[in-house]
């Protein structure tokens, strides 16, 4: 009985190994054609292009496509993600369904939001058909296929991690506040020592969420759509918090930092105590760059903080969507992401799982050196889930009610 | 084709390529103004955006920031550059300010403002050199320097832009009036020379910089770039609320974001209200003293230093853009080191990720001027049989009109097009920007030059064209020259019509510039500045040869030539 199941099971999985990989084969025919098509593309890739570092590797990525596929990937270097969303929209109004200026997209959260709400996606399914997506798995990693609790439907393609830390100079601070009340506490006790760029920049949102999260009595109402729920009972907790801190932030919470890379900068100055960024070796390449001193340590929270994944959407107008295809391919790849990976490069944490690499490429991953102020992955495990995009809108328009006017 | 015909058909021709893409402009900011955007499903009209748009927190300090930066801008960059005319005219050191004004004005705002916020931050290099054995500071102190709550830093940075404009367009109108005369003739009269100065030359200056000074109101109140880096940003003034609404997540934001534009407009045309208003009392009051014979004695101990006051602000920016080359070549450099504790050229050896940005704005640069210097020819050349008054105001709208009016509007009509991120729009555009600088530069000395020599060559037998090419043009040269320098540093320095006529697709050093400074790397900021002097300079210095090669020999006839 028992043999008769085990070999049943077997066969099962034989067949289903044979349908998988005639499958695969279906795709890496379909995929080979997209590469050929793509060949003589031009992709414009939109891409937040704040940070030296990221803009070198997208360099890199970009020179690699020439070579291999004879693809041209132009790194359209942008302030803010959203630019390029509306920029998409105002094509989509003068009526170019076709043709546009945006063939790849670094996005996530309120942005895929909004274009999948506005129709500004491409209409099929194609992130798992990309050949690279057999390294992934979105039972150990889900938030692959769930951007900030919206279903992603196979329309943008994961390209990276990212964790909220913050960022110490153990010189100055030795023993840094780990959780909101400590936090608080801090900032009571150590005037214009802490601050948090300025909403609508993603991290400073980011670091609003992490408080509500972490001081919210009931966090279900955040991974549903925030209209469903009571905005300002849900929210309160955080408005008390801000308003007790805004008084002592940096500046009286008169002024803000653009950015974390702003920020940074304010530590490595001296003018905070604490910095944020939604990278976990954002410090140790910093270091590297002698823009932070070698003091600098890394921390999250004891509850943990937010995580999410990063993506690589194709808009629904795009000019040279087989390239875009191939690029967001070449970018899930084990190579590309194992370099992604690097501190020295960027130190992005990858997205795939490292069951489904081969023994030399895990191997790889495991070797890469982590940096001095990174922490380790087990210190990193404890997680937060992204609340629903909604929240971000809606906490956004409450700040600036409330703060965006100088107070 | 009868010389009439062709006439009217450059005339239309230029009127279609000035006012075409302004029009564009309009309908594309005042439509979604009014609720009309298909694409998020407004497809009527609708009042929802205006009052959206006046319940943005912190509207009015908003409109006051602007209003208040814009107006003391202009008023003390006028009050600092008479000032300065009144106490240096002839002296070595005048000379010495009158020949760096080019160069300072070359300079493009975004420029300054990294300079400035290099050296003024509380952790800038001012604060370093006094630290901590002076101040005791071993943390940069707390308080708001740069960037400050109330724009301050905003008009010292602007000011070291247009004291020096100011300065050189008003030098110019000097050259053409008999000053020492004038101030003879009050001094034999028992003035002072201040008071003279002030009762006789002050008056013929202001009456031909009016034009000058409202476009440096305008442009402080519309500028991006400087307040994005200095200024305060809870609220930001008026026009970066309109663009960041335009470039928000929240897709709905660009309809009340278009309606700010439009009330741009209002509060610009209040704020030469208001100028008018100030105008008109300043010169009743002086009128009143003028007849009653007030000697105005304090004036002579007023004027210097309100000139050396003057001075600080481009002093400041060069040192500023001294600061700024330096951390271009740092390693590391922590608060309160003086100077870097490490050296690298890291920052330089990147300099091929800027390669594109600079081939671009060194490319347009060169173009547009060439091709709004040739309008500018043209329109002269026009006007020299009849004036034509609304080609005038044509080319002077994009002077007159706040930046962000004009282009969040216009990206919509450009993308109808298909003509976003092209080469054919941003060349466009930016000649459009330079046109009214261009035509400022030509148009008096075309109107200023001896006609006798034009006549002499036709006695002479020449034809009109050839009358054209070897006569006008060389009288014209220097004007021409700095017409094109002029255009060229008003080109690389262009940031919101780059951003948005660009299209992402083609970047300048400006653009990159402006991106890194907000960003992490202070080295890269630091080589972005310098690469944006770089052009400006660069073209300075071809100018100056080929003028000096080519029509050396035409030095008695010129006018409005490069200081």
């Amino acid at each position: 009985m028992l043999f008769t199941c085990l070999s049943f099971t077997a066969q099962l999985s034989f067949t289903a190994q044979a349908q998988a990989q005639a499958q695969a084969q279906a795709q890496a025919a379909d995929f080979n054609a997209t590469v050929e098509a793509a060949r003589g593309q031009t992709v414009y890739f939109n891409a937040w292009g704040g940070d030296d570092k990221i803009n070198d590797y997208i360099e890199w990525a970009s020179d690699e496509l020439k070579s291999r596929h004879g693809i041209t990937v132009v790194h359209v270097k942008l302030a803010d993600t959203a630019a390029a969303v509306s920029r998409i929209l105002t094509e989509k109004t003068a009526g170019r369904d076709s043709g546009g200026s945006v063939d790849l997209l670094w996005v996530n959260g309120e942005n895929f939001a909004a274009m999948k709400r506005n129709g500004l996606l491409q209409a099929k399914a194609w992130a798992e058909n990309l050949p690279s997506w057999r390294y992934t798995d979105a039972t150990a990693l889900p938030a692959i296929k769930l951007d900030f609790a919206e279903p992603t439907e196979g329309r943008e393609s994961p390209w990276g991690r990212a964790q909220l830390v913050f960022v110490h100079d153990s010189a100055r601070l030795a023993i840094p506040p780990k959780n909101a009340d400590a936090l608080a506490e801090f900032i009571r006790a150590n005037p214009g020592r802490f601050t948090y760029p300025q909403p609508p920049d993603f991290v400073g949102l980011s670091f609003l969420k992490q408080i509500l999260l972490e001081t919210a009595k009931d966090t279900a109402p955040l991974y549903r759509p925030a209209e469903d729920s009571d905005f300002d009972a849900v929210t309160a907790p955080l408005w008390d918090w801000l308003d007790a801190a805004t008084p002592n932030l940096w500046r009286g919470g008169k002024a803000y930092p653009f950015n974390y890379p702003t920020q940074r900068q304010l530590l490595g100055d001296g003018e905070v105590d604490i910095a944020i960024a939604f990278n976990p070796s954002d410090a140790s390449a910093a270091i590297a760059r002698g823009e932070l001193p070698d003091s600098v340590r890394t921390y999250i929270h004891e509850d943990g903080t937010l995580a999410n994944v990063h993506f690589l959407a194709i808009p629904m107008n795009a000019n040279a969507p087989e390239g875009a295809r191939v690029l967001a391919d070449f970018m899930l790849s084990p190579e590309a992401q194992l370099l992604k990976a690097d501190p020295e490069r960027w130190g992005d944490p990858t997205v795939l799982a490292m069951h489904r690499l081969d023994a030399q490429d895990r191997a790889a991953f495991d070797a890469l050196p982590r940096g001095i102020a990174t922490l380790s992955e087990a210190e990193l495990g404890n997680t937060l889930a992204e609340p629903h995009p909604s929240w971000m809108a809606a906490i956004e328009s409450g700040w600036r009610q409330r703060y965006g006017s100088g107070g | 084709m009868r010389a009439g015909s062709w006439h009217h058909v450059a005339e239309a021709t230029l009127l279609a390529l000035l006012v075409l893409p302004l029009v564009a402009g309009f309908i594309g900011v005042v439509l979604p103004a009014a609720g009309y955007f298909p694409a998020l499903g407004g497809t009527g009209l609708s009042w929802q955006p205006m009052r959206d748009a006046l319940a943005t927190p912190g509207l009015a300090t908003a409109i006051t920031l602007t209003l208040g930066t814009a107006l003391a801008t202009t008023a003390l960059a006028l009050a600092a550059s008479l000032a300065v005319l009144a106490t240096f005219p002839g002296t070595r050191a005048g000379r010495w300010i009158g020949r760096a004004c080019g160069p300072i004005i070359a300079v493009p705002p975004s420029a300054v403002a990294i300079g400035i916020l290099f050296l003024l931050a509380p952790s800038g290099w001012f604060v370093r050199l006094i630290s901590p054995w002076l101040t005791g500071f071993d943390r940069p102190p707390a308080f708001a320097l740069v960037p400050d709550p109330h724009g301050g830093a905003l008009v010292f940075a602007l000011l070291a832009k247009e004291i020096p404009f100011l300065l050189l367009v008003s030098l110019a109108v000097l050259s053409r009036l008999p000053a020492r005369r004038l101030i003879n003739a009050g001094r034999s009269l028992g003035y002072g020379h201040t008071a003279a100065w002030i009762y006789l030359v002050l008056p013929q200056i202001y009456r031909q910089i009016r034009l000058p000074l409202a476009a440096v109101m305008i442009f402080a109140l519309s500028v991006i770039d400087m307040p994005r880096l200095l200024g305060p940003s809870l609220p930001p003034p008026l026009a970066i609320l309109a663009v960041e609404g335009f470039e928000h997540a929240e897709l709905t934001r660009r309809l009340p974001a278009a309606f700010l534009a439009c009330l741009q407009i209002g509060v610009t045309l209040l704020a030469l209200l208001i100028w008018r208003v100030g105008e008109i009392l300043t010169g009743a009051a002086l009128s009143m003293a003028r007849r009653r014979g007030r000697r105005i004695r304090q004036a002579d101990m007023v004027m210097a230093p309100v000139a050396l006051a003057g001075l600080v602000p481009p002093v400041a920016a060069v040192a500023g853009l001294v600061a700024a080359a330096i951390w271009s070549v740092t390693a590391s450099w922590f608060f309160p080191a003086a100077l870097p504790t490490a050296y690298s050229l890291r920052a330089w050896g990147r300099i091929d990720t800027l390669a594109p940005a600079l081939a671009n704005s060194l490319g347009l640069a060169v173009a547009a001027s060439l091709l709004a210097t040739v309008i500018v020819l043209l329109m002269v050349a026009l006007n020299d049989k009849r004036q034509r008054p609304l080609l005038r105001l044509a080319i002077y709208t994009p002077l007159l009109i706040p930046q962000v009016s004009l282009v969040l509007g216009l990206q919509a009509g450009l993308v109808w097009f298909w003509l976003d991120g092209t080469w054919l729009a941003m060349l466009w555009i930016h000649a459009l920007f330079i046109c009214p600088f261009a035509y400022l530069i030509i148009a008096p000395a075309a109107a200023a030059m001896d006609r006798r020599y034009i006549a002499v060559a036709a006695s002479l037998g020449a034809e009109p064209g050839s009358r054209y090419l070897r006569v006008v043009l060389p009288m014209l040269a220097p004007a021409i020259t700095t017409a094109l320098f002029v255009g060229v540093s008003v080109s690389v320095a262009l940031y919101l019509p780059s951003l948005f006529a660009g299209g992402g697709r083609i970047t300048t050093v400006t653009l990159e510039a402006v991106a890194l400074a907000s960003g992490g790397s202070r080295q890269m900021a630091g080589v972005a500045a310098m690469l944006q002097l770089a052009i400006p300079f660069l073209i300075f210095i071809l100018l100056r040869l080929w003028q000096h090669h080519k029509y050396g020999r035409f030095a008695g006839m010129r006018a409005g030539g490069l200081h």
